[in-house]
């Protein structure tokens, strides 16, 4: 087994990244967390995480907007990103972000976590296994 | 009705309202996954933390759970606001009940976001709809928390909620330092019939706040406070009786 990897999960929501975190810790991976959307870019600088799980709709700004940021920050272009958000938000998705790439999933509220431990799976293969 | 004229303005008016409730309902809907999602969360830290014998994690997964269901009432107060006219079923309370209930609510969510949080719950009985005041004070302090979101900067967030009786009303005040809703949103949440553009969920819940304020024979109102932020002010009646005095609309200007 190799070095843990460290998932950073962001939603204004504070009950959300508590569970997804405590979640993802049982499975064995190392965790961080960011409440600000202002905040998340500086946060990943720092945290350097493998994968971010990401809320959409946030009020200072969306998880579009960040989303348009880190594929603009040189050190972040290849992180990978999972969307976790409403139905809603996911249609909005589909127009607002068609000129960037796309991310690597998008898990629908509420949360199927069998459906998002795959996703994470897929999304940190070939990066080494936790 | 014979007067066509009449009759495209009563079209209108009905447009304009069910614009106003499928917005509800997709906002509604939107604010159901999020409880959902933190049900499941609170249920998730009990079972796991169970089986683990964590106590810590049990006690954070009772709490998660309290909150959200916390949560669900407030949704369920603003609904029986939003669907229909609601006959008001008052019942004796006190403004320090009422205040310390939500700031208790909301005491985690402050921590998470830096937000001082702060409540001020004065003195006063009065007779009102629990579900309906709660509901009402969740919509104006979220709203509150989003606009200090906001905000940006690294000035300090506060967020501070009072109440007091001014006879014959029962008033609260929401306050915060936060980046005030834009006019054309305030004006029309802030009024019988809101039909929000786009995605823009925080009118809605502004606009449910003050069809319970409304429907108590009271008003809701929002005033500029120092150099950024808003003052909320909601006025009730505090006996549940109709006063002679109008609304309260005028109930609070001035106020610190």
């Amino acid at each position: 087994m190799g070095q843990p990897r460290k998932v950073m999960v962001v939603d204004d929501e504070p009950d959300v990244v508590v569970f997804l975190r405590t979640w993802l810790e049982d499975l064995g991976y190392e965790t961080c967390g960011e409440y600000d959307a202002d905040m998340v870019v500086d946060s990943a600088l720092r945290e350097a995480p493998a994968l971010l799980l990401l809320d959409v709709n946030m009020p200072s700004q969306s998880g579009i907007q960040v989303y348009r940021k880190l594929r603009e920050e040189g050190p972040l272009q290849g992180l990978p990103v999972i969307f976790i958000t409403g139905a809603t938000d996911l249609q909005l998705f589909g127009s607002a972000c068609s000129p960037l790439p796309e991310p690597a999933a998008r898990i629908e509220k509420p949360i199927d976590l069998a459906g998002l431990e795959k996703a994470i799976a897929v999304a940190l293969e070939g990066k080494g296994q936790t | 009705m014979d007067d066509p004229g009449d009759c495209s303005a009563a079209l209108a008016d009905l447009s304009r309202r069910l614009d106003s409730q499928a917005a509800f309902v997709g906002s509604l809907t939107h604010a159901l996954k999020g409880l959902l999602s933190g049900l499941e969360g609170g249920l998730y830290l009990v079972e796991s933390g169970l089986r683990k014998g964590d106590a810590e994690r049990v006690k954070s997964g009772t709490d998660m759970l309290q909150r959200n269901l916390g949560r669900a009432r407030s949704l369920v107060g603003n609904t029986l606001y939003y669907a229909r006219d609601r006959e008001i079923h008052r019942e004796e309370m006190t403004s320090q009940e009422v205040l310390s209930e939500c700031a208790s609510s909301f005491a985690r969510l402050a921590e998470q976001h830096d937000v001082t949080l702060e409540a001020v719950p004065g003195e006063g009985r009065f007779h009102g709809d629990r579900f309906g005041i709660q509901a009402l004070l969740a919509n104006l302090v979220e709203n509150a928390f989003e606009s200090c979101g906001k905000k940006g900067g690294t000035d300090a967030r506060r967020v501070s909620l009072q109440a007091r009786r001014q006879p014959p009303w029962i008033v609260f005040e929401v306050t915060h330092n936060g980046r005030p809703m834009d006019s054309n949103t305030l004006s029309g949440a802030l009024g019988p019939v809101y039909a929000p553009s786009g995605s823009d969920r925080a009118g809605l819940w502004i606009h449910a706040a003050w069809r319970i304020a409304a429907a108590h024979g009271g008003s809701l109102r929002a005033e500029p406070v120092g150099s950024g932020g808003e003052r909320f002010i909601a006025v009730f009646p505090a006996e549940g009786d109709d006063p002679s005095a109008g609304r309260g609309e005028e109930v609070g200007h001035g106020a610190t």
